[in-house]
């Protein structure tokens, strides 16, 4: 009983620490000097999201997209990272939306809630 | 076989009555006499043409004058009345100039009482004669906070008559109404699971990680999952995301104002007392994202979402208080007209800037609300534009120096500063002002709708709801306040008190009572059953209409509203199906128009415009059959133990967890209970090889939850 407890007391803080860094996921590197933003992107009808396609549309737009979750089946959120001094993306995310299998790309704005200032 | 096919006859006849009833009538609380049914004494109210013009007009045209006339005795014209109708009169007495109550039974026995009251109507002496219908007094709820629910009542101008809609409906249990937000408290008292007879449906949680990979939004140590629990929102300075703030529990007043429990002797009324609540969590600390916004719409309303198990409750209704600043984004007017082409209602606060509208409340679809005063002005707060479709009270305090705020909207809350505390009231001096808590009202009131005409989708809903709104909007009295007008950008701000018109804040002030009125109207369907072509026949379809929970369609009228020329013939006019002929080229376009009437007199109409090769409509082909929504089949909890007392402590029925402090972790912490358990399994271990078996396998789970974390 006596060794239980000493294990236990060795133990528990690595417990905790182990399941700490399990909660956080390891910081995504920006692209250096450059932009990086989580985005809502839906593709043009008939437009499968392969990994072809997202390739060519990364070398064609020059970003990079790292695939997050997806909203619905057609609605998809993208970490978009681009070179350059590109304030909030918003040349990346111009270049992105001019190929014509991209039906939008746009930024994943954050909402709040109304609750008025009294 | 016979023997057995007529009592089952007889017994489904029975039940498909007592369910009827059962629609009809669906507030427990309001309990009419059963003799009030067929009351053998009719009572009618008469008024009585002035004897004496009576008498100059019979002169005139040389009819016969009675005795009755003679002597202008109300008495004696009310007996001569009841001779002429063959009525016996038991009893009439005065209620103002020329008006009698009368009683009356038929001379003949069995007589239904529309004769008799024709018969007296058709009577020269006679202006008009309605029934004497018994009356009640408004239902209000025996909640003890419900006095101060000022929005439920009818005396300050925006106020909605929540209590006189409750004559009518308390809401229906079919009915949903998502309410997408910060999640919500469960161990509200006046909330509660749903399985524990309360209003909460299970929900989701759909706050993901942050895109470093945190979970510093969910503030609840993980990512979407099916928990939507509100472990509080509180924000510090480190947070950076503005201004240091405690917890908001803003899905918990929402959720109240919707639809609290009520006549349950405790807390505040819900403005319906029926329907249940589906928590969609998609805001943390510092708000959330608009992908897990829109997610959390999708799977409200019945879509599916990548990943996750689909709603086993979709919602008919959807309460978005929340929303950012610009136009409708491109993602958010996709998923808001996805939702309510399927028929859902998507209700949505207009915003707290004073300007323009903004997203999604702005998106094509949705269902905008403006907030108002108690006076029916527009808060000063309250964001207003042509995309507004309604307004309703957002609460006002009128002391602005510190005073109670008087016009504070009472609901649900929690006191816990950062993570939960004790469930709480909002009050005069707890506020709680906000368009946040206009759209609910508004949602509430749809819920009430939905409980009396279940078939009504969204764009029905909106427009019976602006039907049912009260009009005009007041114009402020106090000087200096201004008209409202529409906003020119984001620049143009309008914060102070303003008179709202049509054009900045929808359709009137949100009226519950108006509102179910507008419900129990039937609803126009009308299907083109044919192929229009040039000058042959076209087949309309008008069956597929349909009344609202508890009356059936009467009658259907086909009648030519516009035509350049001579109307063209309607074949069954009167009946569900009719034919019209199309018009030989496109000059002779015209407009035909289906009324629907049921039972108890209550119209809709449907238009449709007849081309020479087609024919247009808005009206649903076909209305549906769930005018009376089935109750939705919830399992319930075997009860605790031991239950609280409930006007005891408030601290709720569900350990809160940890998180009371500053800036802790919120909700349970599963760390600390992790630890516990393996402390516990250690000690518990008989041998040191098992112990170490134990530790190795730990090891070997971690490993493989860390390597599915950073792929």
């Amino acid at each position: 009983m006596r060794i239980a407890r000493l294990l236990f007391l060795a133990l528990a803080p690595c417990v905790w620490l182990l399941l700490s860094a399990c909660g956080s996921a390891p910081m995504l590197s920006r692209a250096e000097g450059g932009c990086s933003e989580q985005i809502m992107l839906s593709l043009a009808p008939g437009v499968a999201r392969t990994d072809r396609v997202i390739q060519d549309l990364q070398s064609r737009a020059d970003v990079q997209l790292e695939y997050l979750r997806s909203a619905s089946p057609t609605l998809f959120v993208y970490r978009l990272s681009a070179r350059g001094k590109d304030p909030e993306c918003v040349n990346a995310l111009a270049r992105l939306n001019q190929d014509s299998r991209v039906r939008f790309a746009e930024s994943d704005t954050r909402r709040r809630h109304f609750d008025a200032v009294k | 076989m016979r023997s057995i096919v007529a009592p089952l006859t007889w017994l489904s006849l029975a039940l498909f009555a007592v369910q009827a009833l059962h629609a009809a009538e669906d507030n427990p609380a309001r309990k009419r006499p059963a003799a009030d049914a067929e009351p053998a004494v009719q009572r009618f109210i008469v008024k009585l043409r002035p004897a004496l013009r009576l008498q100059a007009q019979q002169d005139a045209t040389g009819e016969s004058a009675t005795a009755s006339l003679r002597v202008d005795n109300g008495m004696n014209r009310m007996h001569a009345l009841a001779d002429r109708a063959r009525l016996s009169l038991d009893a009439a007495y005065g209620i103002g100039p020329n008006m009698q109550v009368m009683h009356v039974s038929p001379i003949a026995r069995g007589e239904r009482p529309e004769d008799m009251l024709a018969r007296l109507e058709a009577d020269s002496e006679v202006e008009y004669v309605v029934p004497d219908r018994r009356v009640y007094a408004h239902m209000a709820s025996n909640d003890p906070l419900a006095t101060g629910q000022w929005y439920l009542q009818s005396v300050e101008k925006s106020a909605i008559d929540a209590q006189g809609a409750w004559d009518s409906t308390i809401g229906g249990k079919g009915v949903v109404i998502a309410v997408v937000d910060t999640g919500v408290r469960f161990d509200h008292p006046d909330l509660r699971r749903a399985t524990q007879g309360g209003r909460l449906l299970p929900g989701y949680d759909f706050v993901s990680a942050d895109p470093d990979g945190s979970f510093r939004t969910a503030n609840d140590s993980d990512g979407r999952d099916s928990d939507p629990s509100d472990p509080g929102d509180w924000i510090v300075e480190t947070d950076n995301c503005g201004a240091p703030a405690d917890s908001s529990w803003h899905g918990t007043r929402v959720s109240g104002i919707i639809g609290a429990l009520s006549n349950n002797n405790q807390g505040v009324a819900g403005i319906t007392w029926s329907a249940y609540i589906l928590p969609v969590r998609v805001l943390g600390k510092c708000g959330g994202y608009n992908s897990d916004v829109l997610a959390g719409i999708r799977w409200a309303s019945g879509l599916s979402v990548p990943g996750v198990p689909d709603n086993p409750y979709p919602a008919q209704v959807i309460n978005i208080s929340l929303g950012g600043e610009g136009l409708c984004d491109s993602a958010s007017a996709d998923v808001i007209s996805e939702v309510a082409s399927r028929g859902v209602l998507v209700v949505v606060s207009a915003g707290n800037e004073g300007g323009p509208v903004d997203s999604p409340a702005n998106c094509p679809g949705a269902m905008g609300i403006a907030g108002l005063r108690h006076a029916g002005t527009k808060v000063g707060f309250s964001s207003l534009g042509p995309e507004v479709k309604l307004s309703a009270p957002g609460g006002n305090c009128v002391n602005v120096n510190g005073g109670p705020c008087l016009f504070s909207l009472d609901t649900t809350a929690n006191d816990g500063l950062t993570g939960p505390g004790n469930s709480i009231y909002t009050s005069q001096t707890r506020t709680n002002v906000g368009t946040s808590f206009s759209s609910p009202i508004v949602s509430g009131i749809a819920g009430l709708m939905l409980a009396v005409n279940g078939n009504l989708k969204s764009t029905q809903l909106i427009a019976r709801l602006q039907e049912g709104a009260t009009k005009p909007f007041p114009v402020s009295q106090e000087p200096g306040v201004p008209v409202c007008h529409v906003p020119q950008g984001s620049f143009d701000i309008q914060v102070t008190e303003c008179s709202c018109t049509t054009q900045v804040c929808g359709a009137g002030m949100a009226n519950a009572k108006g509102a179910v009125q507008a419900a129990l109207r039937p609803i126009a369907a009308i299907n083109v059953a044919s192929t229009v072509a040039p000058g042959l026949d076209v087949t309309l379809q008008g069956g597929g209409s349909a009344a609202a929970c508890g009356r059936t369609i009467t009658s259907w009228l086909w009648t030519v509203q516009s035509s350049p020329g001579t109307p063209p013939p309607i074949t069954n006019a009167d009946s569900p199906t009719a034919t019209v002929l199309a018009p030989v080229d496109d000059t002779g376009t015209y407009t035909v128009r289906l009324t629907v009437t049921d039972d108890v007199g209550r119209t809709d109409f449907a238009d449709i415009t007849i081309g020479p090769h087609n024919a247009t409509t808005s009206a649903p082909a076909t209305t549906g059959n769930t005018a009376c929504l089935a109750d939705l089949e919830i399992p319930q909890d075997s009860p605790p133990p031991s239950q609280p007392p409930p006007t005891g402590g408030m601290g709720g029925d569900e350990p809160s967890g940890g998180g009371g402090g500053g800036g802790g972790g919120g909700a349970a912490d599963p760390v600390l209970l992790i630890g516990l358990l393996v402390a516990v399994v250690l000690m518990l271990a008989p041998s040191r090889k098992q112990q170490r078996q134990f530790i190795q396998s730990l090891i070997a789970r971690l490993r493989k939850s860390l390597s599915k974390q950073t792929h």
